[in-house]
């Protein structure tokens, strides 16, 4: 093995090995007591000790061996586990680091002085007796044995004089030599050195001189005894079986790893040297004979040759188990094999080897390479009916994909590797900052793409250290307010469909949003009238915003330039994303959903304008076909074209107008004439869909990037090869989404929000306009309707006395807008009709024409007295009729509720309240009906998220709440309400389908002040009013 | 200028003389050195990319490589290609990204002599003389050499 492949894999190994001595420290100080993490730390600083002795480096040496020293005495129990010194055999590892750093850079030890680092080391040891000299002179005995620069006297001299050959093993000896340092140890050592009774100190500099390997004659007679053994061995059939033709080079190097106690690399050498099966204790006794021969061949006195001889114990172990391992694995498998059960590990066996990541990349590259010509094949062969090279071709294909899936799962990693520094980095800044905080992780076992990982580990570590800086409090802060004194952060990773989610949560402070809201009116990002309108969760998305900091000052930590903005950046730019909830003073939860793989995609292959492209089929919710004969015509509202999908209206880009083939219109023209595809599209949680001409099938491709000159092109993510040899350009949901809507931070609000945020913006409703009787028009909010309808007029029939119309397989009742009830038949071919639907209760609506729809107040201006309507509104600047749907629900189904007396129950202007109910339908029924009898109506569609109110310290003259809803129930939100916070006085009234006395009980028992039928809303407009002036008479 | 052009240099030096491959683009005899050049195409299928600037036509599949298309003559400013008119490319390598260069015709590779070499004109359109590293004096004309690194340079602040 040449040099410069020796010190690779060194500087690999020891990369690695230094990367687990930091977590492991880490545990270790929190649980000192743990044997096996000590002994394992203990174990790999030893080996990095000994592979740099064996490879001549002697800084690295030194400061290896200064912090084994401290981790023996920690092992041995004389020295307690403490977290100064452990900060400084993390410094040290810190130092071994930038040495192999250096030494990676140049192959030799960068220059440099560490003897202010060893003598910290070395104070530790002596309970911090003696810090500022490093001198060896002046530690204590204990100490100045342990600092022995050559340990291998020690060490070799106890199993010479207590142990047989063959009982040896390392944990043996590495206790041996931890626990050298004994009186018994310094007898020895005094004994073997001629009965010189000088001082350790001395024992020690003239051990330099007067290692075993020097006494044997150095590197010369090393290379001597080495030719002569290998010739002896060679000569003697009994032994020549066993090992390798040309043994002497690999002997050379035995002779001096074991000389000079390097067990790593004497291990790996000594099995290297065997070649043949059946190599057992006999034998391995065989072989230290010839060398001990070849010892006496070159005049070495027998005392020092036993010695050498005995040090070859070292190496049975591993000698043995090659031979008996032999079946073909390598040297250094099977150097692990026989270390880790010396070294008291729990035995695994190691099937795996060290393949470099380079050959990794080339094999992917060659596999996506491989999946295309098979597409390409594949596609070829389709076009022939009953082609011979069918079957191979199948063959073909399935090889191919298990090839692709094998080479996949080689680059899969579990995320636990790019959280490995992170213990330690909480660690130091729990240091640095005073505060304390626990990092728990969970997951890390969940495997994703090494090149992924590579990518979110910068952005991982920053979010955990802006967590730990930013987000958790100091220890006298949280006590102050109540919360553990210990803050925790929570690490956690899963698979979810083809993603993987990381979550990162903290206890902390939470975001806080006026100070958010102030810094992003200072940087001008959004007006103040704007971030009145925002909910908390969209003001604290200012914080992936270039240049946004929370932090008041500048720490060491974070805050570095890079800010969450970048986080961000580097997530989506891997085609995932991130998301934030926060709440003031209990912490803040950030989560990322990044795809596990970005080398192959399933791609949905699309055409415009007969131009092909494709969509990553992750993006992809559904298709819809289009037509003018279909459930599913495109619509527009103004101009902009929307898609009703089910209950939702879904806005819509033309692939064609957004790619320049064609103008918006010509657009709209073709849809009109044309089928068209509309592929529903999600980025984060905004849904969109894309108009295009046809839709193909899906394929598999390899995602490649595009040229430079089109990277600012960001409705493009690469581009590809298909299978029948064209290129196609790969269109990015993310940039197309972007482009749609310029603002995506707001199309990010989730729906959750949107009940929320469009009251908490003071009443800003969306409302379907329509005309029907006259020229009036009337308004209902469009979150209540649940589809727009245009029958043809001979679809609608009459049964007892009413319209109906077979609608999806059951009989809708139709009720008409206007004054006479009547349909107005004559002369019209189609009829408009608004759908509304709660539960299996439907119901259409029949208008005249449909106007617009628009984003206005709503504010109730007049109160009407007619039953049919609301009251009257300005709405798009024309006087409005707000119709009250509940009239005409109760025309359609008679039982369904009764016409409350908004006047006789209104209350005082300005009155909050809160309305809490999962049903979309019944929050939009209630809250016209409320707002006309007078009060500023709140909703929310869970108790969790009523909650989150009372948090950002909204408070309220009188809630509503439904019982039966998904999550928190009502009676559980009463009680959390009444149990604590701001909200104990506030009166609550439960809404409920069941209004037996049994559960008016119940609820009274849960904290609910009334308890209120659903439907009878004038019992809950008498109920509210009541509640008011109980609580108004109390205060 | 990357290293492989450094290289070109060099040995143009050496030897007194430099190998071109000539090509033409709207009647203009253009040379582009022959190192840079890795293939020559015939008219290839080119799939079209909306929204790139206008010299970039397209990207095409060579051998398996993604290859960017730039039309020579909306780059360069000359006149605009007609429905019908036959090109070819020449394809080299920018910044280890291949880019195909669609010109008209391709002529012959040329190694012609130092002495032949003269700076770009001061009064040359602007657009070519920005990316050209000088001309030669052919008997048939002139030869306006074009630095390909700048050429594909210019591409970037372009779009940027």
């Amino acid at each position: 093995m040449a040099m410069d492949d020796l010190l690779n894999e060194f500087l690999t190994e020891t990369a690695e090995s230094i990367d687990v001595v930091d977590v492991e420290l880490v545990r270790l100080e929190q649980d000192p007591s743990n044997k096996e993490v000590l002994d394992n730390i203990f174990r790999l600083v030893h080996t990095i000790k000994g592979t740099c002795g064996f490879l001549g480096l002697p800084r690295l040496e030194s400061v290896a061996h200064a912090a084994e020293n401290v981790l023996g005495k920690f092992r041995d129990g004389e020295l307690e586990v403490t977290a100064n010194a452990v900060t400084v055999i993390l410094e040290s590892l810190d130092q071994i680091k930038e040495i192999l750093a250096g030494l990676e850079a140049n192959e030799k030890e960068p220059a440099g002085d560490d003897s202010g680092l060893i003598a910290r080391l070395d104070a530790i040891i002596t309970g911090e007796e003696a810090p500022a000299a490093p001198g060896k002179s002046e530690a204590t005995p204990e100490a100045a044995v342990a600092e022995t620069d050559e340990p291998p006297i020690i060490v070799a001299e106890r199993p010479e004089k207590e142990l047989r050959p063959g009982e040896v093993s390392l944990a043996e000896l590495e206790a041996a030599f931890a626990s050298a340092p004994g009186p018994e140890g310094d007898d020895s050592e005094a004994g073997d050195t001629a009965g010189d009774p000088a001082a350790d100190a001395d024992a020690v500099a003239r051990s330099n001189e007067n290692t075993l390997y020097d006494r044997c004659g150095g590197a010369d007679a090393a290379l001597v005894v080495a030719h002569l053994t290998a010739t002896h061995v060679n000569a003697d059939p009994s032994l020549k079986a066993f090992f390798v033709d040309d043994l002497k080079p690999i002997l050379v190097g035995l002779f001096t790893a074991v000389l000079t106690e390097d067990l790593a690399s004497g291990e790996s050498l000594a099995a290297a040297g065997i070649a043949g099966a059946g190599f057992g204790d006999e034998q391995f006794d065989l072989f230290v004979k010839q060398v001990k021969i070849a010892y006496d061949e070159v005049k070495i006195d027998s005392d020092t040759s036993d010695e050498a001889c005995m040090m070859f114990e070292l190496v049975r172990e591993a000698m043995v188990a090659k031979s008996a391992s032999l079946d073909g694995s390598t040297g250094a498998a099977t150097n692990k094999d026989a270390k880790k059960p010396a070294g008291g590990e729990p035995s695994r066996a190691t099937q795996s080897i060290r393949v470099n990541v380079d050959l990794l990349e080339d094999l992917m590259n060659m596999v996506s390479e491989l999946v295309l010509t098979r597409n390409q094949l594949l596609q070829m062969v389709r076009q022939h009916d009953d082609s011979e090279f069918g079957v191979p071709l199948q063959r073909l294909s399935q090889c191919t994909t298990e090839l692709q899936e094998s080479i996949m799962k080689t680059r899969m990693q579990p995320i636990g590797n790019a959280w490995a520094k992170l213990p330690r980095i909480v660690r130091d800044l729990n240091l640095e900052l005073g505060k304390k905080i626990d990092l728990v992780m969970t997951g890390q076992d969940t495997e994703l793409d090494r090149q992924v990982l590579e990518l979110i580990k910068d952005p991982l570590t920053h979010m955990v250290r802006n967590s730990a800086d930013h987000g958790i409090e100091r220890p006298v802060e949280r006590i102050a307010k109540g919360k553990p004194e210990r803050g925790t952060i929570n690490l956690d990773a899963y698979h979810e469909g083809g993603h993987i989610i990381i979550r990162i949560a903290d206890d902390g402070a939470g975001l806080p949003v006026a100070k958010l809201k102030k810094k992003a009116l200072e940087q001008g990002l959004a007006s103040a009238a704007e971030l009145d309108q925002m909910s908390d969760s969209q003001i604290q998305r200012f914080i992936f915003h270039a240049g946004f900091s929370t932090a008041k000052e500048v720490t060491s930590v974070s805050g570095r330039g890079v800010g969450m903005d970048v986080v961000r950046n580097n997530i989506e730019k891997i085609g995932g994303t991130i998301d934030l909830t926060s709440t003031e003073g209990k912490g803040t939860c950030l989560s990322i959903k990044i795809p596990l793989t970005l080398a192959i995609v399933s791609a949905l292959i699309v055409s415009v304008s007969g131009q092909r492209f494709s969509i990553p089929q992750l993006s992809v919710l559904e298709l819809v076909r289009a037509s003018k004969n279909s459930d599913h015509t495109i619509e527009r509202i103004k101009d902009t074209p929307v898609l009703r999908l089910r209950d939702r209206l879904l806005p819509l880009v033309y692939l064609n107008e957004l790619l320049g083939f064609q103008t918006l219109e010509e657009s709209q023209d073709q849809s009109k004439d044309d089928d068209q595809f509309i592929v529903v599209t999600q980025v984060g949680s905004f849904t969109f869909g894309i108009v295009v001409d046809q839709v193909f099938d899906t394929e598999e491709i390899v995602v490649k990037p595009v040229a430079p000159i089109l990277k600012h092109l960001s409705i493009y993510s690469g581009n590809t090869i298909l299978g029948d040899g064209s290129v196609i350009m790969i269109l990015d949901p993310t940039g197309i989404a972007a482009a749609v809507n310029q603002t995506t931070a707001h199309a990010e609000s989730d729906q959750v929000d949107q009940d929320a945020e469009s009251d908490i913006a003071d009443d800003i409703e969306t409302m379907l306009l329509f005309r029907s009787d006259g020229e009036t028009q009337k308004a209902v909010p469009l979150a209540m309707i649940t589809r727009l309808e245009n029958f043809e007029i001979d679809k609608i029939e009459i049964s007892d006395d009413k319209y109906v119309i077979q609608y999806r397989g059951a009989l809708m009742p139709i009720v008409c807008c206007n004054e006479s009830g009547k349909l107005d038949l004559e002369g019209q071919t189609r009829q408009s009709i608004l759908v509304f639907a709660d539960g299996d209760k439907t119901m259409g609506l029949a208008v005249d024409e449909i106007l617009d729809i628009v984003e206005d107040h709503l504010d109730i201006e007049i109160v009407s007295t007619k039953e049919n309507l609301i009251g009257s509104a300005i709405i798009a600047g024309k006087a409005t009729e707000v119709i009250d749907v509940a009239y005409y629900l109760q025309k359609a189904f008679g039982d369904w509720m009764r016409q409350p007396d908004v006047e006789a129950n209104a209350a005082p202007p300005g009155t909050r309240l809160l309305l809490i109910d999962d049903s979309s339908f019944f929050r939009n029924m209630l809250k016209p009906l409320l707002t006309a009898a007078g009060y500023r109506v709140t909703t929310a569609s869970a108790a969790e998220e009523a909650l989150k109110f009372r948090e950002s310290g909204t408070d309220f003259d009188v809630i509503i709440s439904d019982i039966e809803m998904p999550g928190m129930s009502g009676f559980e939100l009463a009680e959390e309400i009444k149990n604590e916070g701001r909200w104990t006085d506030t009166p609550l009234v439960a809404l409920s389908h069941h209004s037996s006395e049994e559960d008016f009980a119940k609820g009274r028992d849960a904290g609910f002040n009334d308890y209120v039928a659903k439907f009878d809303r004038e019992a809950l407009l008498q109920s509210l009013t009541q509640q008011l002036k109980m609580r108004g008479d109390a205060a | 200028m990357s290293d492989q052009d450094v290289n070109d240099s060099l040995e143009v030096l050496a030897a007194g003389a430099k190998e071109f491959v000539t090509v033409m683009v709207d009647g203009q005899c253009l040379g582009i050195p022959v190192l840079s050049v890795h293939d020559v195409l015939n008219a290839q299928s080119i799939t079209r990319i909306p929204k790139a600037p206008p010299s970039v036509v397209g990207v095409l599949n060579l051998r398996g490589r993604i290859v960017t298309a730039v039309d020579l003559r909306i780059h360069l400013g000359f006149k605009e290609r007609e429905e019908g008119m036959k090109s070819m490319s020449v394809v080299v390598e920018h910044n280890g990204d291949p880019f195909s260069l669609l010109i008209d015709s391709v002529g012959e590779v040329l190694a012609l002599p130092d002495s032949q070499y003269e700076k770009t004109p001061v009064t040359l359109d602007e657009r070519l003389r920005s990316v050209s590293s000088g001309i030669y004096r052919l008997e048939e004309g002139i030869m306006v050499v074009l630095d390909v690194a700048r050429l594909l340079e210019f591409k970037v602040e372009d779009a940027a």
